[in-house]
C-alpha cells in the first residue's frame, strides 16, 4: 500500500470518527447501510461487470451468511430458548463476530461453488436462472429447517455487533481485494472473457475457472454483507433477503457503471442515500391531506429508466475515477481500458 | 505430392476429420501432416471449410469424426485453453482482440500462462506478484517492438487501425509461445504494400520463433510466396496437395476456382 492509499484511508477514518460523534443513530444506521451496499455492489461487479456473467444470487448468499453467523454468535443461553432443537455442540458454541462473519462468507462461497460447477461450464445466461433458483431454495430451506432457522418466525435478538467500524473495515477489504484481482493477470483474463470468451480460451485462459473465481469471491463478500446486515438489524427472517435486495444491488451496479469499482461505490452510495432521503420527503409532503407514499419508488424507477436511455454505460461508464495523487507520482501502471459493456 | 521428410515424427497429424453442421458437411475426410518448421498453405473457395479445420484443431468445435495428434498426443476432446497451452496458437479471420484492454494488456494476456503469480500472492500484492507483472509487461513490450507497435502500447486495442490490429493479433498469438501458429487470412483487407510487409513479418517470425505455420489465405501472391506446400479444399475435402507449382498446374484446383467464379487470373498470373 502506498502513501496515497494510506492518506485517504486515514482521512476516511477521521471522517468516520466525526460521523460517529456527530450523527444520530438514524444517520449512523443509514451510513452503515451505505457501506454494506458498497460491499454488495463491488463484489457483484466482479461477476456481472468484469467477467460479464449475470448473477442474481446476492440475496441468497447474504441470507446464507446472515443465518450461519447468527447461529454462531448467539449466546448459548439465548439459543437454548430460541432453538431448543439445535444439536448440542452447536447450541454450546459461541463464536466471536469476526470469525462468524468470515465463516458466513465461506459458506456462501462454498454454495456458490456447488451452483457454479455445473452452470459455469455452459455458455449463455444460465447463471441468472440458476441463481434465481438458488434464492428460492435458500428461502425454502430457511422456512423448513426450523431446528436451526426457526422457520418463518426467523431469528431475533441477534447481538448488535455491527457498527460503523465493522462495515467500513469490510468495505475497505472488499474494495481492496476486488481492485487487486481486477488489476492483475486474473482481472485481465476476466475482462478478456467478457470481451470474447472464445478468443480468451485461444490465448490459454481457463474460462470456467475464472468465471468460478469471480462468482465465489462475489458470493463470499455477499455472505459477509449478510452477516453484517443481520447483526445491524438484529433480526432475520426467510423474507429478509428477497429479490428486491438483489434488484437494488443490480440497480446500484448499473447506475454506477458496470466494470468500474469506483462506479460501484458511487452507485451504491447514491442509490442508498437518495431513496432514503425521498422516503422522508414522501412522509412530510402531502397532497390533499394524504402522504405521498410510493413517490420515492416512482422517482427511482424513472431515474433508472433515464440512465438506461441516456447513459447506458452508467455514471462512470466503466472507467475508474482516481483520487488525486498527493505524494509520489511514480508506479501506477497506466490504465488504458475502455468500457465496451454498454 | 511433395516428399515430406520420412522418419521424423509429424508435429501435427489429422486423419479422417469430419464436421457436420445440422446436415451440412462442412469438413469431410480431412487429413493433414505437418512437419516441424514447415509452412503449409490452405486455399479454397469461400465456404470450403478452411476456418472450420482451424476450429477443429484448436478445440473450438468438436469433430464429428476423426482424430488429431499434436506432438504425438491426441488433442480431440481437449479444452481450447489446454490446446493453447500445449503450443497451438491461432488468429481469427475476423480479428478478435480484447477491445477494452490496452495493446500491451492484450499481449500480456497471452504471455501470462507462463508466468503468473498465485491468487494469494496477487491479493496480498507480494513482491513476487509485482515482479511477475513487471516481467510480463517487459516481455510484452519486447514483442510489441518486434511488431513495431510499441509506441501504441497504452492505447485501447479498439482504437488501432485495421492493419495494426491484424499485426497485434499475431503478436498476441505469439505471446503464448506456440510451436504451431495458425493464421486465418492474415492479409485480408490489406493493400499491396501492407501485404508485402506481412510476408516479410511471417518469414521473420517463422525463423526467429522456430515456428511451424499453417496459413489460410485467398491472396495467391502471399500464399505462393510463403508456403512450401499447399492444400486445396473444396466442399470440405482436400482436392489437391502439393508444391505451389504443382497446385497452380492442377486442373481440379483450377476447376474448383472457376466453379466458384473466383478471379482465376490472379491464381495464374501473380505467382
Ligand atoms: N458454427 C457453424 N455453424 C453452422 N455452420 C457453420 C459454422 N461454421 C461454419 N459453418 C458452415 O460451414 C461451411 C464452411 O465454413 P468455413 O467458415 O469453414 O469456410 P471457409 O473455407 O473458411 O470460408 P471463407 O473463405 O469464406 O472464410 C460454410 O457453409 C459455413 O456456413
Ligand atoms: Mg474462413
Amino acid at each position: 500500500m502506498n502513501k496515497n492509499t494510506l492518506f485517504y484511508l486515514a482521512l476516511l477514518t477521521g471522517l468516520l470518527f466525526l460521523a460517529q460523534s456527530l450523527l444520530n443513530d438514524y444517520y449512523q444506521r443509514v451510513l452503515a447501510v451505505v457501506f454494506i451496499n458498497i460491499i454488495l455492489t463491488v463484489s457483484l461487479n466482479l461477476t456481472n461487470g468484469f467477467v460479464g456473467d449475470f448473477s442474481l444470487g446476492h440475496a441468497a448468499f447474504m441470507s446464507i451468511g446472515a443465518y450461519l453467523s447468527a447461529v454462531l454468535t448467539l449466546p448459548p443461553a439465548s439459543k437454548a430458548g430460541l432453538m431448543p432443537q439445535l444439536p448440542a455442540w452447536l447450541g454450546q458454541l459461541e463464536v466471536p463476530f469476526l470469525a462468524a462473519t468470515i465463516l458466513g462468507g465461506l459458506l456462501a462461497a462454498l454454495v456458490a461453488a456447488v451452483v457454479g460447477i455445473p452452470v459455469l461450464r455452459l455458455r449463455g445466461h444460465y447463471l441468472a436462472v440458476a441463481t434465481l433458483g438458488l434464492m428460492v431454495i435458500v428461502r425454502v430451506v430457511a422456512i423448513n429447517w426450523t431446528a436451526v432457522t426457526r422457520g418463518a418466525k426467523g431469528i431475533n435478538g441477534l447481538p448488535a455487533f455491527t457498527n460503523l467500524w465493522w462495515v467500513f473495515g469490510w468495505a475497505v477489504v472488499t474494495v481492496y481485494v476486488v481492485w487487486r484481482l481486477v488489476n492483475s493477470s486474473y482481472g485481465r483474463a476476466m475482462i478478456a472473457i467478457r470481451e470474447d470468451a472464445t478468443a480468451a480460451a485461444a490465448r490459454g485462459v481457463n474460462v470456467t475457472a475464472h468465471r468460478m473465481l469471480a462468482f465465489c469471491v462475489g458470493a463470499f463478500f455477499a455472505g459477509i454483507a449478510g452477516a453484517l446486515w443481520g447483526h445491524l438489524i438484529t433480526a432475520i427472517t426467510p423474507h429478509s433477503f428477497s429479490f428486491l435486495i438483489t434488484f437494488n444491488v443490480v440497480v446500484m451496479l448499473v447506475v454506477g457503471g458496470m466494470g468500474s469499482i469506483s462506479g460501484s461505490i458511487l452507485g451504491a452510495t447514491v442509490m442508498t442515500l437518495v431513496p432514503e432521503f425521498l422516503r422522508r420527503v414522501e412522509t412530510s409532503l402531502s397532497l390533499g391531506g394524504h402522504p405521498l407514499y410510493g413517490l420515492s419508488q416512482i422517482i427511482i424507477a424513472v431515474t433508472i429508466t433515464l440512465v438506461m436511455i441516456f447513459r447506458r454505460q452508467g455514471l462512470l461508464g466503466g472507467r475508474e475515477v482516481q483520487l488525486p495523487r498527493l505524494f509520489d507520482r511514480q508506479r501506477a501502471l497506466p490504465q488504458a481500458r475502455v468500457d465496451t459493456t454498454g | 505430392m511433395s516428399a515430406v521428410m520420412a522418419e521424423k515424427p509429424f508435429l501435427l497429424e489429422a486423419e479422417g476429420l469430419a464436421k457436420a453442421f445440422k446436415g451440412l458437411l462442412a469438413v469431410h475426410n480431412y487429413h493433414v501432416r505437418v512437419s516441424k518448421g514447415e509452412i503449409l498453405g490452405i486455399i479454397g473457395p469461400n465456404g470450403a471449410g478452411k476456418t472450420t479445420v482451424f476450429n477443429l484443431i484448436t478445440g473450438v468445435l468438436p469433430p464429428t469424426r476423426g482424430w488429431i495428434r499434436f506432438q504425438g498426443h491426441n488433442i480431440v476432446g481437449r479444452a481450447p485453453h489446454e490446446i493453447a497451452r500445449m503450443g497451438i496458437a491461432r488468429t481469427f479471420q475476423n480479428i478478435r482482440l480484447f477491445r477494452a484492454l490496452s495493446v500491451r494488456e492484450n499481449v500480456m494476456l497471452g504471455l501470462q500462462m507462463h508466468a503468473r503469480a498465485g491468487l494469494g500472492e496477487t491479493i496480498l500484492s507480494l513482491p513476487r506478484f509485482l515482479e511477475r507483472e513487471r516481467r510480463l509487461a517487459d516481455e510484452a513490450m519486447h514483442l510489441l517492438e518486434l511488431f513495431d507497435l510499441d509506441h501504441l502500447w497504452a492505447s485501447p486495442a479498439q482504437s488501432l487501425s485495421f492493419g495494426h490490429q491484424r499485426r497485434l493479433e499475431i503478436a498476441t498469438a505469439l505471446a503464448t509461445r506456440p510451436s504451431l501458429l495458425l493464421l486465418d487470412e492474415p492479409a485480408a483487407g490489406m493493400n499491396p504494400s501492407e501485404k508485402e510487409e506481412l510476408m516479410g513479418l511471417i518469414h521473420h517470425i517463422h525463423k526467429e520463433f522456430d515456428l511451424t505455420i499453417i496459413i489460410i489465405e485467398h491472396d495467391m501472391r502471399v500464399i505462393m510466396g510463403i508456403c512450401q506446400r499447399i492444400q486445396t479444399l473444396n466442399y470440405g475435402e482436400v482436392i489437391a496437395e502439393g508444391t505451389p507449382a504443382e497446385i497452380q498446374a492442377n486442373p481440379r484446383v483450377i476447376e474448383a476456382y472457376l466453379g466458384h467464379s473466383q478471379p482465376m487470373g490472379t491464381l495464374l498470373q501473380r505467382a
